[in-house]
């Protein structure tokens, strides 16, 4: 159980900060302003954004199948890779209540 | 109780199916895009020396195959309207105004046309021997049309380089993008003026290759989830 939440904050912090990068520095880079210049240097964030996104589906899975979690919750914490600050949240209940 | 248990399973199974069937069919869209992205940038990057005539790689009103962008095409006709396709963006990047002409397609039936790029708008005036009845013989590159606006549609401008802009104007058949004439010739000889050369084609597909295979990943990913979930649940209650 530890390994598992210990991957999954791991990921949950990863995911956090790529969804915040990918909310508040590719999306307005890429739609508000119209310079290819800072397209090319944001270009990485949705890449890496999708992968990282990924593994936490998976560190997110195996955590809440370990803990037994009630399928809603299992859905909420796969969505909350998505959202920015939603995984930063999750990371935090999971460390209060297992750790 | 027992049969209203079996018609409960029966809508969860169908539940399940469904849901794994739309990330499924998510993901492989998703893959279409990537392969799309790929087929367009690749394109892009063609240098293929053939000259092929138009009809090999275009049809009328049927939208224009990714792979042929950039491909050089020989194509006769007439031309039967003048266009000023301003703000266009060469491959140096130089914004400038271009003169675009409808061609007819000679010999086509029925009647069809293609938009031609001539060149600079500035040097429109050159080659005033050129009339709606005298015959063209054009060698140019194909290009798919723009989807961004340069400016508004008035008569005589074209907003964009995008044949379903003048749908109404000609009683043509209109072809899906453009061609970039190199070469102009009449019966008296060719005509001299400075071509442009467009700059890469954008992509319609937004993002990266590898970005939107890793969104293929998730969706499967959680096309399996979905099939998996039955039997958590199963192991919870036990």
């Amino acid at each position: 159980m530890t390994g598992a939440v210990k991957r999954f904050r791991v990921m949950a912090l990863t995911a956090g900060v790529m969804s915040l990068l990918l909310w508040f520095v590719d999306l307005p880079v890429a739609y508000l302003f119209n310079n290819e210049d800072w397209k090319a240097k944001v270009a990485w964030i949705p890449f890496v954004h999708g992968w990282v996104y990924a593994v936490y589906l998976l560190t997110a899975l195996q955590f809440s199948v370990k803990a037994r979690w009630e399928l809603r919750r299992v859905i909420w914490l796969a969505l909350a890779g998505t959202l920015p600050v939603a995984s930063f949240i999750a990371e935090r209940k999971v460390v209060k209540t297992y750790s | 109780m027992k049969s209203q248990l079996i018609i409960k399973r029966l809508f969860q199974g169908a539940g399940v199916l469904i849901l794994v069937l739309v990330f499924v069919a998510l993901g492989k869209w998703q893959l279409d895009r990537a392969a799309d992205l790929k087929t367009m940038q690749a394109a892009a990057k063609v240098i293929d020396q053939k000259v092929y005539s138009l009809g090999e790689l275009a049809q009328p009103s049927v939208a224009l195959d990714s792979r042929n962008v950039n491909k050089t095409v020989s194509v006769s006709g007439f031309y039967v309207a003048n266009f000023k396709a301003p703000f266009q963006k060469d491959i140096d990047g130089k914004v400038s105004d271009w003169e675009v002409a409808l061609l007819q397609v000679d010999g086509s039936d029925p009647l069809s046309g293609m938009l031609v790029v001539r060149g600079l708008w500035a040097d429109r005036l050159k080659n005033p021997e050129v009339a709606m009845s005298t015959k063209i013989e054009i060698v140019g590159t194909l290009q798919p049309h723009q989807n961004d606006d340069r400016a508004d549609n008035v008569p005589g401008v074209i907003s964009r380089l995008d044949s379903s802009v003048i749908v109404g104007i000609a009683d043509l058949e209109l072809y899906d993008g453009f061609i970039v004439a190199k070469s102009e010739a009449t019966r008296e000889g060719k005509l001299l003026r400075d071509r442009v050369i467009a700059a890469a084609p954008v992509s319609k597909v937004a993002g990266y290759y590898w970005q939107h295979i890793s969104y293929v990943a998730i969706w499967w990913l959680m096309a399996a989830i979905v099939l998996y979930l039955p039997f958590y649940r199963r192991r919870i209650t036990s």
